[in-house]
């Protein structure tokens, strides 16, 4: 397995989803609260682990979106959409084959974002990251995951 | 700019794109020169190429893994009502042509702002500059695997960019270039 060459410390302090199958979209939870990873708001950049141990793919047309998100502010009231990892069915998700029903992928992200629709040099390092699923399709039993940001090793 | 406290070098060796998405609807506009060839990097002959090494016999599928950066400079980008560019880098393990079994490794919307559009508060302005980061590595289910074990992993050794458009009618579309920048 290629990641077996990193050594990533998965963090409860940065984490930004536990155990639990979703079904809609939804910003991502931890103990039943938003899980908001402060950065502090210089640049940084980072990885996020994915981790899932069930993703359903029964009818065939499953799409879940993992978006890493940044924001100013803790309630994400502007969010700006910093990476993403796309898992579920082959039909909807561009890869190849299928997601098995449990793996781990890992995410590469900054947090800069654009803050302008008129200056392509308004950027900015965002303080507040989180993570939030975009789920389409027919869903039953959705998808259950994890996710850990952690330091850029 | 933040991303000015990097020095990226963006060697044309290694470009993915220099032509624009121009009137394209509702389909995908694949990384190519001005001149239309198609621009496919084969990570394999970089790593090779890079050791110094002439020969082409350790240029084999799948590559080892990899770890890069794409940087992407535009130049123009339209963002009126449902214009949408999804901007996506693509990977395949053995196939330069990219015929079958893609593997999508990122993607970056541009485009019109809001829920319905790039998911982004704002519009994409005309001009600017991302870099996104990513490695290689995809989970090919293709053997109908049930754990995440050495069976299901594997690294890409073709990239590519592929642009699907949004099916609404587009004028200029959107107009960038892009390269990938192994990571130090």
């Amino acid at each position: 397995m290629a990641f077996q060459t990193y050594s990533i410390a998965l963090d409860s302090a940065t984490q930004l989803k536990d155990a639990g199958a979703v079904t809609t979209t939804g910003a991502a939870n931890v103990g039943g609260s938003a899980a908001v990873a402060d950065l502090g708001g210089g640049y940084a950049e980072f990885d996020v682990v994915v981790d899932w141990s069930a993703c359903e793919v029964d009818t065939g047309n499953e799409k879940y979106e993992i978006v890493i998100e940044g924001s100013t502010t803790t309630a994400f009231s502007s969010a700006y959409r910093l990476a993403n990892l796309t898992l579920g069915d082959s039909s909807v998700s561009g890869n190849a084959t299928d997601t098995p029903p449990s793996g781990r992928m890992v995410i590469h992200a900054n947090n800069v974002a654009i803050t302008s629709a008129t200056d392509g040099n308004s950027a900015s390092a965002l303080r507040y990251v989180r993570a939030r699923h975009v789920i389409a399709g027919t869903i039953g039993t959705g998808i259950n995951y994890q996710a850990w940001l952690t330091a850029r090793q | 700019m933040a991303h000015q406290a990097h020095n990226r070098v963006l060697d044309d060796g290694l470009l993915l794109n220099e032509r624009a998405t121009g009137t394209t609807q509702n389909a995908d506009i694949v990384g190519a020169t001005s001149g239309g060839t198609a621009l496919v990097i084969d990570l394999q002959r970089q790593a090779r190429q890079f050791a110094g090494l002439t020969s082409a016999t350790n240029d084999t599928s799948p590559a080892s893994y990899g770890k890069f950066d794409v940087v992407i400079d535009w130049t123009s980008c339209e963002s009126g009502a449902g214009q949408i560019y999804y901007l996506r880098i693509e990977g395949n393990k053995t196939d330069s042509t990219f015929g079958t079994t893609n593997f999508r490794l990122i993607e970056k919307p541009f485009g019109v702002a809001g829920v319905g559009g790039i998911g982004q508060p704002y519009a994409t302005p005309a001009r600017g500059r991302v870099v996104l980061t990513m490695d290689n590595v995809v989970l090919d289910n293709s053997a109908g695997v049930t754990v995440s074990d050495s069976v299901a992993y594997s690294c890409c050794r073709y990239i590519r960019v592929v642009v699907f458009c949004s099916n609404v009618s587009h004028t200029t579309g959107l107009a960038y270039k892009a390269w990938l920048v192994p990571q130090r």
